[in-house]
């Protein structure tokens, strides 16, 4: 066991320093490559066999300072957080001792507390902390190192070019972007940790987005391609500021992605919580209109409650664009305004004037085949950390008009629900959900806007309230007693946990017995019939 | 063959901007690997295993930079080609001209 003196000894906050100085290398070297790449690529004024030699020659030297980049901020995150771990641990272990020697003991430098007088319980209680301080302080440096040799591995890797597994590792990140996902997903899992690290650092942005990819291996890949977003961000001649701390934010330590993408709006699907044996569900939320890489923070809230109520993991599903108008005209999810004046627009006016708003099908249509592909991933990881968890995918809004078309390009989820929901799907047809019971709910608020848009079977598929087979739930009333209703009916239970309609959602995803649906108030006042 | 076009002014630029890279990451090569070897208090698994991978990769900097200073040569004598060729195409044309 290290002695107590040597722990005490620990310059810590050295490698704090080392932090410091591999940041600043990191952002150095993508200064000095950025700079070469684009010197490149300006020079349009130069042919001929001998500049296309250079030109690669060139492009083989900005993509190892890339991937040379990515490693250092690796190493460095890394790092910070080994050191934050080691800081609190270290003072964990000087408090026990601390605490013993107030208590009279004595401490020896190995660890063993020791007395003559004192009474054996107080002994063994105080050896027993200082023990298991140390054991755990142990743990953590031991983790922290095998990390770092991880890291060191993939260096040497990515360092020689000319070496078999470097040349592999090029061929394979070719093949990855044609290979089907069962076949990604073997070769994948077939590479020692250390290849995987260093594919993640030639080709973060690739593996992060890739069906098949193990959801470890695409979030440590996400979380290189957020930095290097937000750095990209920060290199432009006028940076998005608020771009630049949505990506601070999504770099916090407690956040993870399966995918991300910075271009158009943005796409990310986010995994709150951890798959592990035990839990009671998985849940995919996919919002709606007006949900995007910016405006994601929201959702993630809701969503973060919604795995705390549940105990379980909730996937936010943003990988690719929703609309983020309802009628031309951009909003935020709490715009009343544009909620009350829109929906009957887009459902009256479902016109080429309305493209890419809330009343254009074409976003659920692109987006409906990827939610299938994710939900099998979701499944084969399920089996793998969690087996027999059942899924439960919601679909808010527009969100449910995706859902919709997912089911009916044969999207498998045990149970469904369609909350406050565009519709049923825009394919036309039935769902073609394979699961073997699957439970579908509906939850709409009454005077909710968004039954405007259930009552026309086109674009969206029509009412799920009234389809054969859901059971509609109740949206009750909000911690405060007053009834989910009207235009906040359709979004502002999603912000209150101990809601009627929130807590169905609880219900539904852990198993429970949900509220049914009673008829308090009628759906929309007849004036708007 | 593709044809050859060339802006020795572009070919410049190039150099210049692979001389800088190269000097950007000599200078994190060497303040990587100066942190790395300030030696303070015990050793313990993570500073060992830490100091190793920073080792790595200043050795790793240095040797993308020496690779872009030899294409920053590279480039320097490609420009420096064309120059003479233009230069020799003139004084041939001067000295045609001149025994007219």
């Amino acid at each position: 066991m290290t002695s107590i003196a040597a722990i005490r000894s620990w310059d810590l906050f050295a490698l704090n320093d080392i932090v410091a100085a591999l940041d600043l290398g990191a952002e150095r070297t993508d200064n000095a490559v950025d700079a070469v790449d684009r010197a490149v690529d300006d020079a349009r004024i130069w042919t001929g066999a001998g500049a296309l030699a250079q030109k690669r020659a060139i492009d083989d030297l900005v993509c190892r300072g890339r991937s040379l980049r990515n490693i250092t901020d690796q190493v460095a995150e890394s790092l910070g957080q080994i050191v934050a771990d080691l800081v609190g641990l270290r003072d964990h272990v000087i408090r026990t001792v601390d605490d013993a020697v107030a208590q009279q003991l004595t401490v020896a430098d190995s660890g063993q507390v020791i007395s003559d007088t004192a009474d054996p319980d107080v002994i063994d209680f105080h050896q027993s902390r200082i023990t298991s301080a140390i054991n755990d302080l142990q743990h953590s440096d031991e983790a922290g190192a095998q990390r770092l040799r991880l890291l060191h591995a993939a260096i040497d890797i990515v360092d020689d070019p000319d070496s078999a597994i470097a040349r592999r590792n090029d061929r394979l990140i070719s093949d990855l972007r044609t290979a089907s996902p069962n076949r990604r997903r073997s070769v994948v899992t077939g590479l020692p940790p250390s290849e995987v690290t260093a594919l993640i650092a030639r080709a973060p942005e690739l593996l992060g987005n890739l069906d098949g990819v193990p959801f470890d291996v695409r979030i440590a890949a996400n979380r290189v391609a957020i930095r290097n977003a937000r750095d990209d961000e920060l290199d432009t001649r006028t940076p998005n500021l608020e771009r630049v701390r949505r990506y601070d934010d999504m770099l916090r330590r407690d956040r993870t992605f399966l995918s991300f993408s910075p271009e158009g709006n943005g796409r990310m699907i986010e995994l709150i919580g951890e798959m592990r044996p035990g839990i009671p569900g998985v849940a995919v939320l996919v919002p709606g209109t007006g949900t995007n890489l910016s405006s994601s923070g929201d959702v993630s809230r809701s969503a973060r409650a919604l795995s705390d109520a549940t105990r379980g993991p909730v996937i936010v599903y943003v990988d690719g664009d929703l609309p983020q108008t309802l009628t031309g005209t951009a909003l935020s999810r709490t715009s009343a305004g544009g909620i009350l004046g829109g929906v009957p627009g887009a459902v009256g006016g479902f016109v080429a004037g309305l493209r890419d708003s809330a009343a254009d099908p074409s976003f659920a249509r692109d987006l409906a085949p990827r939610l299938v592909g994710f939900g099998r991933e979701l499944d084969i990881e399920i089996a793998g950390r969690a087996p027999g968890t059942p899924t439960t995918v919601i679909g808010h809004s527009y969100g449910g008009a995706v859902v919709g078309s997912a089911e009916q390009l044969g999207l498998r989820a045990d149970r469904l629900v369609y909350a406050s929901s565009a519709g049923t799907g825009v394919f036309g047809g039935e769902w073609h959900n394979p699961a073997a019971n699957v439970h579908r709910y509906s939850m709409t608020a009454p005077g909710d806007p968004i039954h405007l848009a259930q009552e026309s079977p086109i674009p969206f598929g029509g009412d799920p309230d009234d389809r054969r087979g859901v059971t509609r739930l109740d949206t009750g009333n909000y911690s405060d007693g007053s009834p989910v209703s009207g235009i906040e009916g359709h979004y502002r239970y999603w912000d209150d946990p101990a809601s009627t309609a929130f807590g169905n959602l609880v219900a539904v995803i852990t198993g429970q017995t949900p509220t049914l649906y009673s008829n308090r108030l009628p759906d929309l006042p007849p004036r708007l019939r | 063959m593709q044809p050859v076009r060339v802006s020795l002014a572009e070919l410049d630029r190039c150099v210049a901007e692979l001389n800088r890279g190269h000097d950007e990451l000599r200078c994190v090569a060497n303040d990587v690997a100066a942190t790395s070897v300030r030696r303070r208090g015990g050793r313990h698994p993570s500073t060992d295993a830490a100091r190793e991978a920073v080792g790595a990769l200043a050795a790793w900097a240095g040797r993308i930079a020496s690779a872009a200073a030899e294409r920053a040569t590279d480039l320097r004598r490609a420009a420096s080609t064309y120059r003479d060729a233009d230069e020799d195409s003139a004084r041939g044309i001067a000295s045609g001209v001149r025994s007219w």
